[in-house]
């Protein structure tokens, strides 16, 4: 039997072509929770290189209110 | 020199005329302070991440430009005592990130503003692709019947007899 590996490759390693950039702030969206929580690279399957731009990239995003810092569930 | 990009936040109830104020003034005081600028690009309205002021809308104004940098701060401190100016955030640029301006600042905020009265365009685009359509619609036949009528003219008298029998015959039948 083969064996089928689970591990998830990093989305930004894979496609160079995608840029990490705070003003892509809707593509940013896919690796927040509903909350607004930067979800874990361990998660996402991002790198930890990736992951540090990803960051960056989220945060000053929230600075310029491109994104929220939370999000309540209730009122969504 | 390095490349920097500022956004800003305008508030979002100022109309045509005073955003392309606001952009000016920016760029002004922004060449008052030793840069050039490369790009100014408008995003339109909206909605914020949050709220400022007690604003829930903004209007995303993005503008690259060229500095050695030293006078920044200065140019930031000007952006935060502009009262129209809800929020604003610079960051360096790589020059690979630079965009090109292709739309005139007129053109971009005239750009916008339809935008918000899209729909009613669109009703308008149909309406005259419809009449384009009718018009076509009516151009055929009017080019066929000539040509059919010419074909008719050429046909004996014998071939058209049977046609009115025939048309007769079927009037007898729905009787």
């Amino acid at each position: 039997m083969a064996f089928i590996s689970n591990r998830k490759v990093c989305v930004f390693c894979e496609n160079n072509e995608i840029a990490i950039d705070y003003k892509e702030y809707k593509y940013l969206r896919k690796f927040l929770t509903e909350t607004g929580k930067i979800i874990p690279g361990h998660v996402t399957g991002v790198c930890a290189k990736h992951q540090r731009r990803l960051t960056n990239a989220v945060k000053r995003a929230r600075n310029i209110a491109l994104l929220p810092y939370t999000v309540d569930p209730r009122n969504t | 020199m390095n490349y920097y990009e500022t956004l800003y936040i305008v508030h979002s109830a100022l109309e045509a005329g005073r955003l392309k104020d606001i952009v000016l003034t920016v760029e002004k005081s922004l060449k008052e302070n030793d840069g050039e600028v490369v790009a100014t690009e408008i995003w339109g309205k909206k909605k914020l991440g949050y709220y400022i002021d007690k604003q829930k809308y903004g209007t995303y104004i993005l503008i690259q430009f060229k500095s050695d940098g030293t006078k920044n701060n200065n140019f930031n401190i000007q952006m935060e005592h502009n009262p129209s100016i809800l929020a604003y955030m610079t960051v360096k640029i790589e020059e690979d990130g630079i965009r090109q301006q292709t739309e005139d600042l007129d053109t971009q905020i005239a750009g916008k503003e339809t935008k918000t009265s899209h729909a009613s365009h669109h009703v308008v685009e149909k309406s005259s692709t419809e009449e384009e359509a009718t018009t076509k619609v009516e151009e055929t036949p009017a080019e066929e019947t000539p040509v059919e009528v010419e074909e008719s003219k050429e046909k004996p008298v014998a071939e058209e007899s049977p046609s009115e029998t025939e048309v007769a015959s079927e009037e007898k039948v729905e009787e």
